[in-house]
């Protein structure tokens, strides 16, 4: 039993390569062409609506579903037909799967004990494992015993203990609450850090993606729409489908008016010029189609004394506003019939409109983004 | 009741009276009673009157003449040997069976069940006489095995222990695949799925996830198939030809035969007290097990 194939694969480097995946299920596209590689030690999101396929994807690398099409490498070896016991990856399930019938420390040492190792061994290693997610006095409870955060933890420590090249995360936050949620995204990203574990996280939590990952692939309908770091997902969607779902944004279509430098100027759909950010290729395409995409805490209260001179103004009657502690968020209907979302500073020192109260909003080239060129 | 809880198909003499017991009002007194009114006429008299049978004279002649002989306790023993034969072999045959039906694709699953459910919809006495039709001396299984030249002589299958199982495992199979079957479907469908994925293999998955989390559905269906194999009297009556005596035999044969009412039942309270106890000692194992 010591030659168990996983144990002697233990302790590689865990570089993750999707190649060409596709599956479909029945008239259902759930993967479509997915190609990804994920660096050893890195941590990559995969995040999409629900439905999206992204569960799908994490059944197909860990072998409880087999692609149509495309190949799964790890560290370069092809795993796309091996039985998922041998290939050494671990897994958090959405709801942990713990097996209800064992204790924690059993749970944690299942897969050591599945390899075949001495009991001496494994009541060590658990007792490490149990240490480092703070559980050690839980050992002999049963998962039931313990709480959602605590079930997580046994979940996290049994999915690790066996040095596996790669750890999978299937929404394991999902029922938790809030302020657990955001204390186990810190501690799982410490545990990953401290192992140095190659990490496919799932989520449909665009915030989670942003907080925890070194690259976030969006994902929708089977397809990998972008990837990339959090930063660039974020300020610059490749689409007005990530523009719309990862926070939120205003997309306005309109026809490039003129184009001078590093600054193009758009003539949106109802009237308002404003300026936006260039690219070289734009330069010849006056009179093309575009969509650009504006966060909405990226405007500034144009009528606050001292505010910042920007080069797009936008004027309107507030038509909703609402406070939502952070800021207060407006949405605001210009005269030209532009319906605009607007997030503004809150506070005792921040003025407040009312509905129907005049407004003016003002934003830079910059922090506007073209998202679709036809 | 540890196996009441179990909720598995069949309930084990879980009493009508249960749902009273928590909501306690009129209306469910009102409509527990007819049953209550069927199970006092057909059960607790019937019983009563046994029980006063048996004592008849206040004297215990009659248990004394039951324990003593060693005749009536043989015939005892012989019972739960065969009932005991039968309840291993339907687990064994069941427990497969009652996990491709869990975990099949729902097409196949109604196929299956159809094969299981249709024997119960049957009479005994009908699929016992089947069983005589292939068993017999002149039966199909043995005109087969010397039209084919295999056999010279037919073999003596009817009339024989080996017919009386066969023929009561066929009849309580469906007693142990439905319990078990519930309790495997139960099971997270993730459950095996992690435990691939942490390096088990197909048996070790099956003997460390699926075996430990059934083992309510098998208890509840291994306490059925006995404690309802110790009365059996068709099947053996039957498939036995009276070489394989069990004791609820006994019991028709002395009043019919002897018109011997009191020793029958003191026979018949005997029977029920050792059902009784088999029943009380296999839910102690339950609730042990279910315990730690």
């Amino acid at each position: 039993m010591s030659d168990h194939p996983a144990r002697r694969a233990a302790a590689q480097a865990g570089r993750l390569d999707i190649e060409g995946v596709s599956k479909t299920f029945g008239d259902v596209v759930a993967l479509a062409d997915i190609s990804l590689g994920v660096a050893a030690g890195e941590f990559v999101t995969i995040l999409g609506p629900s439905g999206s396929g992204k569960t799908t994807l994490l059944k197909v690398i860990a072998g409880f579903e087999t692609a149509d099409l495309g190949r799964i490498r790890v560290d370069g070896s092809d795993v796309t037909d091996l039985d998922p016991a041998r290939r050494n990856i671990g897994m958090v399930f959405q709801n942990y799967a713990l097996f209800p019938h064992l204790s924690v420390a059993r749970n944690v040492g299942y897969p050591l004990a599945m390899r075949g190792m001495t009991k001496g061994e494994i009541a060590e290693r658990v007792g490490e494992a149990l240490e480092m997610v703070e559980l050690a006095g839980m050992a002999e409870r049963l998962p039931k015993q313990l709480s959602g955060g605590q079930q997580q933890r046994v979940a996290l420590a049994r999915a690790t203990i066996f040095r596996p090249r790669l750890l999978l995360l299937d929404e394991p936050f999902g029922a938790l609450d809030r302020k657990l949620r955001e204390q186990m995204q810190l501690e799982v990203r410490r545990l990953q850090r401290r192992l140095g574990l190659t990490t496919l996280f799932i989520t449909h939590d665009q915030e989670e993606a942003l907080i925890m990952s070194d690259r976030i692939a969006v994902m929708e309908k089977g397809c990998l729409q972008q990837v990339g770091p959090p930063l660039e997902i974020y300020e610059a969607p490749a689409n007005p489908f990530i523009a719309d779902f990862i926070g939120e944004s205003n997309i306005f279509s309109g026809t490039i008016e003129a184009s001078g430098g590093d600054v193009l100027s758009v003539r949106l759909d109802g009237g308002l010029s404003i300026q936006v950010p260039s690219r070289p290729e734009l330069a010849a395409r006056i009179g093309g189609r575009v969509r650009v995409m504006i966060r909405p805490e990226r405007f500034v209260d144009l009528n606050v004394v001292g505010a910042p001179a920007t080069v797009n103004r936008i004027d309107g009657l507030v038509a909703e506003s609402a406070y939502i502690g952070v800021s207060d968020k407006y949405r605001i209907a210009t005269a030209a019939g532009l319906d605009v979302l607007v997030r503004l500073p809150s506070g005792p020192s921040s003025r407040r409109y009312g509905p129907g109260e005049p407004i003016s909003a003002g934003f830079h080239a910059a922090d506007a983004r073209l998202i679709e060129v036809e | 009741m540890a196996l009441s809880s179990a909720a598995s198909a069949p309930r084990l003499g879980a009493a009508p009276g249960e749902a009273g017991r928590s909501h306690f009002a009129l209306g469910t007194l009102a409509l527990t009673l007819p049953a209550l009114l069927l199970l006092l006429l057909l059960f607790v008299l019937p019983l009563g009157r046994l029980f006063a049978l048996s004592f008849a004279g206040g004297s215990l002649e009659w248990y004394a003449k039951a324990l003593t002989g060693g005749l009536y306790t043989t015939i005892l023993l012989r019972t739960f040997e065969i009932a005991a034969i039968v309840t291993i072999c339907c687990l064994v045959i069941g427990y497969p069976v009652a996990f491709l039906l869990a975990t099949t694709t729902p097409a196949w699953r109604a196929i299956g069940f159809a094969f299981v459910m249709l024997p119960l919809w049957t009479s005994v006495l009908v699929r016992t006489y089947a069983w005589m039709v292939l068993l017999g001396r002149n039966g199909i299984i043995n005109r087969l095995l010397i039209d084919t030249g295999l056999m010279e002589q037919p073999l003596p299958m009817l009339n024989s222990k080996m017919a009386v199982v066969l023929g009561m495992v066929h009849v309580m199979l469906p007693f142990m695949i439905l319990p078990i079957y519930s309790a495997v479907t139960r099971i997270d469908p993730d459950l095996p799925k992690a435990a691939r994925g942490l390096g088990a293999s197909t048996l070790r998955v099956v003997t460390t996830i699926y075996l430990p989390l059934s083992l309510r559905g098998i208890l509840a269906g291994v306490t059925l198939v006995f404690v309802v194999s110790l009365g059996f009297y068709i099947t053996p009556a039957l498939l036995g030809g009276g070489k394989v005596l069990m004791f609820a035999m006994v019991i028709e044969q002395q009043v019919r035969e002897f018109l011997a009412w009191n020793f029958a039942s003191a026979l018949s309270v005997i029977l029920l007290a050792v059902t009784l106890l088999a029943f009380w000692l296999l839910n102690q194992g339950v609730a042990r097990r279910l315990g730690d």
